[in-house]
């Protein structure tokens, strides 16, 4: 060992070390702007109604849980909202698992002519903007009596997040070997057996995923609900954008209210954010 | 499996089709023709068949250039910025570093968050009264009319816009970072390519695919931006309306049909959009779905 070699070896440690506190610092620097405006968000929901009367400042002043006590029991339209949006997302969910699974099992293994076809056109549903959806049910669910039931919303986030949920759990049925399936087949098993009792409890994470899509897509959702609900139906989202208006002076409703709001699906998210991340990078899904 | 019969795909499709035909072809498709009409409930005008009228309508309608343009400024600014932030993140979460998971998680959460919550995060933060002035404060000037000002306002939107779409771009991204081969990487670095030379021929060529797959789905999702629009411009309230410079081409739409009930005529604008979304979806759609369906 000669004294040359100690010193480059150091020299090439020492700008390895340096390399690296730069992109932890660079990191720290980055994650901290990035998710800064969620966190103060939080924070600024744990101020009473008082401490905000002159503005909204960096940190809470004396936090209490008093805001959230004061939306949760105070303000029944919200607490309506909020169960409302709990209850068409659910229904969503469990309509849409089991029909997408079936679907996707269809394209995943079952060979039928147009294929491609029937997918392009399922996928066009899903690229079709609200809108030119949304205007002819509102005036079809009011011909039918239909107006402002969860029944239409339900069926609304059903049809538009089929197609992706569909797409999301093809996937999951293609890395299930084949010989799986054939030698249930052997067993006697119909088509349909062979699905249910065989591939789906294999493909139990491509479900969870799927489901938690359906929920967090169908929660989020602004536009069908603002035209199809009305004072009865209204979902937490839509209860959130009429606040805006008539809160507008009253920050700290409004602040701990769309906290609430955000709670379910961030939740969601952070439980699968594993499997989300691959629905996301595979599936191209944006919402 | 071999030979499968014709009833079972159909009876694992069939309820699919049914509620998707049901619930967006056939609206789609009564939407489309009524387009063609003009429908009114203001009682004094007449309904019925007009043709291409609406088109020509909203050809000549003078406020449409403005909101296009509008929308395009909206949409190109949104994309630069998402794409910018993107790229960083993407790059800085392909390093190894000690809580790259936990990173990886909460940059994943705005994905989560619903536009009218989003709208409603941002409008609190630039509050005339809000944190950003008390920062703007502190940096020794004076408090801005953020949500008052059409140039300020115009980026707080563009904030908000690319805040909900940085996550999925970046795990775009970065996927697409993650499947250029290490050994690839270290071979050129033994033969003296240089960080610069790397980029451009090695890493940019190989992540062309995820960048243009990002680049698709903001684009459109940046064009059909609407809660956002409501939640910060137009204050939730029906009447208030999307100030001037704000108004997006999605929004006039919809305040066209449900505002004013010039439904015929909002329809038209809304498959005009539906024209311009198709186009970038078929190309993302032929891009990336299309090879795969048919094994």
């Amino acid at each position: 060992m000669n004294v040359f070699n100690e010193e480059r070896i150091k020299k090439v440690i020492g700008a390895r070390a340096i390399k690296k506190a730069i992109l932890y610092l660079l990191i720290v620097i980055v994650m901290t702007m990035f998710l800064f405006p969620m966190f103060w968000f939080f924070l600024a929901s744990l101020n009473s109604e008082e401490a905000i009367r002159g503005g909204v400042g960096l940190l809470p002043v004396n936090p209490t849980l008093d805001s959230y006590a004061k939306v949760i029991f105070g303000i029944p339209d919200f607490s309506k909202a909020f169960i409302n949006s709990l209850i068409v997302c659910v229904c969503t969910t469990v309509l849409v698992v089991p029909l997408a699974s079936m679907a996707a099992y269809a394209f995943a293994r079952l060979r039928f002519r147009y294929k491609r076809l029937i997918f392009f056109i399922l996928w066009m549903g899903y690229i079709i903007p609200t809108l030119a959806v949304v205007t002819p049910m509102y005036f079809l669910s009011q011909w039918l009596g239909l107006y402002d039931t969860v029944f239409v919303l339900i069926l609304c986030y059903s049809a538009s997040l089929l197609p992706i949920s569909i797409w999301l759990l093809r996937g999951f049925f293609l890395s299930v070997p084949r010989e799986v399936e054939e030698a249930a087949r052997v067993d006697g098993c119909s088509v349909f057996q062979a699905f249910w009792k065989v591939v789906v409890p294999l493909v139990k994470p491509g479900i969870a995923v799927a489901a938690v899509f359906t929920f967090i897509v169908s929660w989020n959702d602004f536009l069908f609900a603002i035209i199809l609900t009305g004072a009865r139906t209204k979902t937490i989202q839509v209860a959130m954008a009429q606040f805006v208006g008539e809160w507008g002076v009253n920050l700290s409703n409004l602040i701990t209210g769309g906290f609430i709001s955000m709670v379910p699906t961030v939740v969601l998210a952070l439980l699968f954010q594993k499997y989300i991340i691959k629905g996301l990078t595979e599936g191209g899904i944006k919402g | 499996m071999r030979g499968p019969k014709i009833g079972y795909p159909l009876l694992f499709l069939l309820p699919t089709i049914i509620i998707v035909f049901g619930v967006l072809g056939a609206p789609a498709i009564y939407s489309f023709s009524q387009s063609f009409y003009k429908i009114s409930f203001l009682g004094a005008e007449t309904t019925g068949f007009v043709g291409i009228e609406n088109y020509i309508k909203a050809i000549n309608d003078p406020r449409i250039y403005d909101i296009l343009y509008n929308t395009i400024f909206f949409t190109i600014l949104s994309v630069v910025l998402t794409f910018s932030l993107s790229l960083l993140l993407a790059f800085l979460l392909n390093e190894e570093f000690r809580g790259r998971t936990i990173a990886r998680a909460l940059i994943l959460l705005p994905w989560a968050i619903s536009g009218v919550g989003n709208g409603t995060m941002w409008k609190t933060l630039f509050n005339y009264h809000g944190v950003i002035n008390e920062g703007v404060i502190a940096l020794g000037f004076p408090r801005m009319p953020w949500l008052a000002d059409p140039p300020l306002i115009r980026f707080v939107l563009i904030l908000a816009q690319s805040y909900l779409l940085v996550p999925f771009c970046t795990f775009v991204i970065l996927a697409g970072l993650q499947e250029i081969p290490k050994n690839l990487i270290e071979s050129t670095k033994i033969d003296g390519a240089s960080a610069l030379q790397r980029l451009r021929h090695l890493t940019f060529p190989m992540l062309k695919p995820a960048l243009m797959s990002a680049l698709l789905v903001s684009t459109i999702v940046c064009i059909k931006v609407f809660d956002i629009m409501y939640v910060i411009t137009a204050g939730g309230g029906i009447t208030g309306g999307a100030i001037g410079p704000t108004r997006v081409i999605y929004y006039y739409g919809y305040e066209q049909i449900f505002v004013f009930f010039r439904v015929g005529y909002g329809l038209s604008i809304i498959w005009i959009l539906c024209a311009i979304v198709f186009v970038f979806s078929v190309v993302y759609y032929t891009a990336t779905y299309s090879k795969e369906i048919v094994q």
